[in-house]
């Protein structure tokens, strides 16, 4: 479970107070959280800075839904931000070298009933930035940044063999797999050579 | 920033509120369902209502306001106007704790009080000082202004009183603290005011005169943030 105990225990107690945290390592850093007004965060394994602000009202539109990854699968997810705001409107005029791949992070944290926080915020999502683009309409001006996350860098899979070739190459000097070809049925891997 | 002139319109009905918003877990099979909170602290809303624009002062007075206003993009200081709220003591003697001769006292004079500690942004716990000559005891429900450096001044009520010790009072506020702010700095219980825009995308704020000039209106604020950073 990722949640701490404590952050179990608090959202059982009855009354949950999620904080969602979005952290884009663009120039400059974008960060905005789901509440109102400002949150200063302490620095971690994500957030570089100590006592960073995270903007509350004003910036995020929605929240995404995303899912948990798992067996390699990667996935990609779209934020709305405001698009009024000075430091996203500078981000999305950048030019594309300054945002491509900036690494974008989401986390999560508990609030107590005094609105304090359970714990440090968990780091759910860790991706980066795939696409930026800006949608205007007759008052309203959005920008949405599109978060690729997972292993998402597109290679076809690495595959192995359970042959001593591979396994040398894995492990050199190691014989685990020294007596498969015994196994094998009509043919043997034999490359690489050693 | 101009502060909003609230005084000069009277109105039916008044209304300050702190704006929330929560999350349903949907209706469940056989009971009530789960609730979450996620404004992490919640901003003030100021709802006038039915103000009476019976002359041509009025009239013209309200129509700058809202040209000034832009729809909504300037920022006004707005006072609470909830003075009968505040724990000023209703009426004060002497020093000696004497009278005027016809039996009048004082009427009552401002409320002295300072945060008694530091505070840091997003407390919601803080100690804070009340001259018990100036003022009766905190019950909840009071509040005050703390003027920030940056956020200039914002509305905090009290929910709870933890503890009193030698008239320093421990207190639940909400919404939570905007900004740090160093022990010392006033809190204001005399005229609490908040930085808001008007909150009117339609413009209905704008009134419709009817035939001899008269017009109502009504007015909706919302608690400004920095949008721009």
């Amino acid at each position: 479970m990722w949640i701490t105990e404590a952050a179990a225990a608090a959202a059982s107690a009855g009354g949950v107070k999620p904080a969602m945290f979005l952290r884009i390592a663009a120039d400059p850093i974008i960060r905005a959280w789901s509440g109102v007004g400002d949150f200063r965060l302490s620095a971690d394994t994500i957030e570089t800075e100590d006592g960073a602000i995270y903007k509350g009202v004003g910036r995020l539109a929605e929240w995404p839904a995303f899912d948990v990854l798992f067996n390699g699968e990667a996935g990609r997810l779209s934020i709305t931000m405001s698009g009024v705001d000075a430091a996203l409107q500078d981000l999305a005029e950048d030019s594309a070298a300054d945002i491509d791949q900036a690494a974008c992070h989401l986390g999560v944290l508990f609030l107590d009933e005094r609105d304090q926080p359970i714990a440090a915020p968990l780091w759910v999502v860790e991706g980066e930035m795939e696409d930026l683009e800006t949608d205007r309409r007759a008052g309203l001006r959005t920008v949405t940044v599109t978060i690729g996350y997972g292993p998402l860098d597109r290679r076809r899979p690495l595959l192995g063999y359970w042959s001593p070739a591979d396994q040398e190459a894995r492990s050199p000097g190691d014989l685990f797999c020294s007596r498969t070809p015994l196994y094998a049925e009509g043919s043997e891997v034999t490359w690489p050579r050693w | 920033m101009d502060e909003f002139p609230v005084t000069n319109f009277p109105v039916e009905k008044l209304r300050w509120r702190p704006a929330s918003v929560s999350t349903s877990g949907g209706q469940t099979l056989t009971g009530p369902g789960q609730d979450a909170s996620w404004d992490g602290g919640g901003w003030w809303v100021a709802e006038l209502v039915g103000i009476d624009l019976g002359d041509e002062q009025a009239l013209r007075a309200i129509r700058a306001l809202l040209l000034l206003a832009l729809g909504g993009v300037t920022r006004f200081i707005v006072p609470m106007l909830d003075w009968p709220l505040s724990p000023a003591l209703s009426s004060v003697p002497h020093g000696d704790g004497s009278p005027f001769a016809d039996s009048s006292e004082y009427v009552s004079g401002a409320v002295a009080a300072h945060l008694a500690a530091d505070v840091s942004l997003r407390d919601t716990t803080i100690d804070l000082y009340l001259d018990p000559e100036t003022a009766g005891p905190l019950q909840g429900g009071e509040v005050f202004t703390l003027v920030y450096p940056t956020h200039g001044p914002r509305i905090h009520m009290i929910g709870k009183v933890d503890s009193v010790t030698d008239d320093v009072y421990t207190v639940f506020i909400r919404p939570p603290i905007r900004e740090d702010l160093a022990a010392e700095a006033e809190v204001d219980f005399n005229r609490p005011r908040c930085v808001m825009k008007l909150n009117d995308p339609d413009g209905e704020a704008w009134p419709w005169i009817v035939p001899g000039w008269e017009g109502k209106t009504d007015l909706r604020f919302a608690e400004a943030f920095d949008e721009l950073s």
